[in-house]
């Protein structure tokens, strides 16, 4: 079947009049993706640059000079920050803003509001992430910037939903393709959950306290930074895992009756899970139970998306040896199956009783930030940004060595972090022969030296391969223009 | 556990919840239409090439997707969750608590005992034990007093040498761990004035030598020092008035001792009688008055 008489076949959506078909023939707006693009490699760059510091600093905790602004507790938030909003963030939007045209048929709806969007997420995380620096906090776990980011996030976000729903809303194929179903699961509910998690009363530029109290703030919180990891480290990456997967592969979605499923059981399951997050501490018996049920649940739709993955490369395992997009996205699969494998099992409150607080946890958040969330990134950034010029990539071999430096510094890290949490939690509740604390927090602290020093070299691994990525994506694009590419 | 109308909700909505996961995974395998994909010759084609595989759901995922629900509804009918519904279990976390702390008991209660009722010089014979106390002393008291209890930063004293504010045999220290001290020493620079603070300050300094038969500060020292540090300098443990005919000198002898002098000073040993039972106080007392401590 043609390209044209697939865009025939689509039936027309009840709006699309005239002018759509009119705004369908303008070639895709595919500069905004290109801008984002650049700005997830540069975020990419400069929020694992902080993470290695501050694992540096954890081995020598002099590197901070005095300086508060380079303090552990300021750099760990420009960290996080960084790498979640910054990179991860606008590789989302990037990937997001490019698969929902292609996969509508249709340029983008406000392509003006696209750019909007996309230079004021930059300014905003720039400037937040100063504001960090500078000391400013909401005291809230991965929603760190204070009130006034808060607004201007809401604000681009929704615009970011109105350019892609918009898109949506004049497609010129009738089935919504299942990317966009995770893309805009991803909008709606960061949206719902930014909001109301923000809710604050400022009492100064820099300072705002929660409209929420005491152990509601907790459930508040917990419920909005377990979606964020579900919503847009998960979801999110999903919807870039469902585009560029199977276009890369050249094969159809394995079964995509099963991927609509999993996004609704995921999708379902997932909001309830948050309370994991708190287990013994003082909040009701019964939403701690409901939050671990909740969890096992999730395993479900997770592996049921990552055997759907598996499962559609299945047939072009050839390409694997050729081509280092795609082994990278491969690797992120198995990477999604390990930590949403180690989540449910986390949550399991006997496990958590040893896993709560060590630095397990630290462990099993790298374990899907660089594997799934980063390598994907890699992988899909290898294909995209070639055909955004309309060329070939600068350095096959160049990106070939970058996924064995990403996959060793994960690999480490995650190791790393496992032998430090396991070791952690154990020494913690060991008790002596008369029944007092066996270990100090001195000694346990002293004894995760090797740890911390292999997590360095870990960072430094996989940073050293994003720079070469850095590098061969800069020569890739190098003095070409964004490539002009018509819907069919 | 929420009563009434909220614990009806989160009943409702759980079970809801649960059982509607349930339907939603058996009608896509038993339902109509069977459990098959779209085609892929008749689907839709996104952008060029992106069509809808045609392969049925696995059953392996239906069967964990059941068991899952499955432990859900059997976890939820054990233990808190549906809504007022204690469980079956009857499980709290007050319960659970209150169990490991019986076990524990069981375990060390009487052991604990007979430490709390033991002579030092018993425990200090005891390396376990006094292994166990270096621990305590590691995770109570060396945030302040330093890991070898040498003191730090000229604000909290060192353990190890001979001077002991409050008393060093071993009842005073274990009052000293039990209920804490609070060391005042009042300004003297509007009584003295300047000159007056600097001509005790040489008087003190002189005290290590012996008492001076002669010097400017000695009438002033011998009028408003005395009552609390004694006419030769040794202290009066009763009252925390550290020694001052030794060159030990918690806050400085430089600038710092004038500061005391004219400033004056307030310690404080929060106490840890809530914190430490009587075994640990007893294990620390012995562990800080053992011969090779000082």
């Amino acid at each position: 079947m043609s390209q044209a008489q697939a865009a025939a076949e689509g039936a027309s959506p009840p709006n699309a009049g005239a002018t759509a078909t009119a705004a369908a023939l303008a070639s895709y707006s595919d500069p905004v993706v290109r801008f984002l693009t650049a700005c997830a490699v540069a975020w990419a760059l400069a929020g694992m640059a902080a993470g290695v510091w501050i694992a540096a600093e954890l081995v020598w905790p002099g590197l901070d000079f005095g300086q508060p602004w380079l303090s552990y507790g300021r750099l760990r938030n420009l960290h996080t920050n960084g790498v979640i909003f910054g990179f991860g963030v606008s590789a989302l939007m990037g990937t997001a803003l490019y698969s929902v045209q292609r996969t509508c048929h249709v340029r983008l709806f406000a392509p003006g509001l696209a750019w909007f969007c996309a230079i004021g997420w930059q300014l905003g995380v720039l400037a937040g992430g100063a504001s960090l620096l500078a000391g400013w906090n909401a005291g809230k776990e991965y929603a760190e910037l204070e009130w006034p980011f808060d607004i201007a996030i809401a604000v681009v976000w929704v615009c970011f939903g109105v350019v892609f729903f918009g898109t949506i809303g004049r497609r010129r194929i009738r089935p919504i393709y299942v990317s966009n179903w995770f893309y805009g699961g991803l909008i709606i509910v960061i949206a719902m959950l930014h909001i109301v998690n923000s809710l604050a009363l400022p009492v100064g530029w820099g300072k705002s306290y929660s409209l929420f109290a005491g152990a509601q703030d907790a459930i508040v919180q917990w419920w909005y930074g377990h979606n964020a990891v579900g919503f847009l480290l998960t979801g999110g990456f999903l919807g870039m895992l469902y585009y560029f997967l199977p276009k890369h592969a050249g094969r159809p979605i394995w079964s995509y009756r099963l991927s609509i499923v999993a996004f609704w059981a995921f999708t379902y399951s997932y909001i309830w899970a948050g309370p994991h997050h708190l287990h013994y501490n003082a909040i009701p018996a019964w939403v701690q139970s409901l939050g671990m049920v909740m969890s096992l649940v999730l395993l479900a739709p997770s592996w049921a998306t990552m055997i759907n993955g598996v499962m559609t490369v299945a047939g072009a395992w050839r390409k694997l040896r050729t081509d280092p997009a795609l082994k990278f996205i491969v690797l992120a699969l198995a990477f999604y199956g390990l930590a949403t494998f180690e989540g449910p099992m986390m949550s399991i409150k006997s496990v958590n009783v040893v896993s709560h607080f060590t630095d397990w946890t630290v462990g099993h958040v790298h374990s899907g930030a660089l594997g799934w969330n980063a390598l994907i990134t890699f992988g899909t950034f290898y294909f995209l940004v070639p055909r955004l010029v309309g060329g070939a990539l600068h350095s096959v071999r160049l990106a070939n060595v970058h996924f064995w430096l990403a996959l060793a510094g994960t690999m480490l890290y995650v190791l790393a972090m496992w032998g430090a949490g396991v070791s952690q939690g154990v020494l913690w509740l060991a008790l002596d022969h008369i029944g007092d604390v066996r270990f100090g927090f001195r000694d346990i602290m002293a004894s995760m030296a090797p740890y911390y020093a292999l997590r360095l070299l870990a960072g430094v691994v996989f940073l050293v391969g994003a720079v070469l990525m850095a590098w061969n994506l800069w020569r890739t694009v190098q003095g070409r223009p964004t490539a002009v590419v018509h819907p069919p | 556990m929420p009563a009434g109308f909220w614990g009806g909700w989160v009943l409702t909505l759980t079970v809801l919840s649960v059982v509607g996961l349930a339907w939603f995974v058996f009608s896509l395998y038993f339902g109509g239409g069977g459990n098959q994909g779209g085609g892929e010759d008749e689907g839709p084609v996104w952008d060029g090439d992106l069509r809808e595989g045609a392969h049925p759901a696995p059953m392996w995922w239906f069967w964990m997707t059941l068991a899952a629900l499955v432990f859900s509804a059997i976890y939820l009918m054990l233990y808190p969750g549906l809504g007022s519904y204690a469980g079956a279990l009857r499980w709290t976390e007050g319960g659970r608590l209150a169990a490991s702390q019986a076990a524990w008991n069981t375990e060390f209660a009487e052991a604990r005992a007979a430490i709390a009722a033991a002579p030092l010089d018993e425990l200090q014979a005891d390396p376990k034990l006094m292994a166990a106390a270096g621990g305590l002393f590691g995770r109570h008291c060396a945030a302040c007093h330093g890991a070898d209890a040498g003191g730090q930063a000229n604000l909290f004293p060192n353990l190890t040498d001979a001077e002991w504010q409050w008393g060093g045999d071993a009842a005073a220290i274990e009052r000293t761990i039990r209920e804490g001290r609070v060391a005042v020493m009042v300004g003297w620079g509007a009584v003295l004035g300047q000159d007056g603070v600097a001509a005790v300050t040489d008087y003190v300094r002189e005290l290590p030598n012996g008492v001076p038969a002669e010097h400017p500060g000695k009438t002033r020292y011998e009028q408003f020092c005395v009552a609390c540090h004694g006419a030769d300098g040794a202290g009066q443990p009763l009252l925390g008035a550290p020694s001052l005919a030794n060159d030990i000198s918690l806050y400085g002898d430089g600038e710092a001792l004038v500061e005391s002098i004219r400033d004056g000073r307030g310690g404080e040993m929060p106490a840890f009688g809530e914190r430490l039972d009587d075994s640990q106080i007893r294990l620390l007392v012995a562990w800080l008055t053992r011969s090779e401590s000082s």
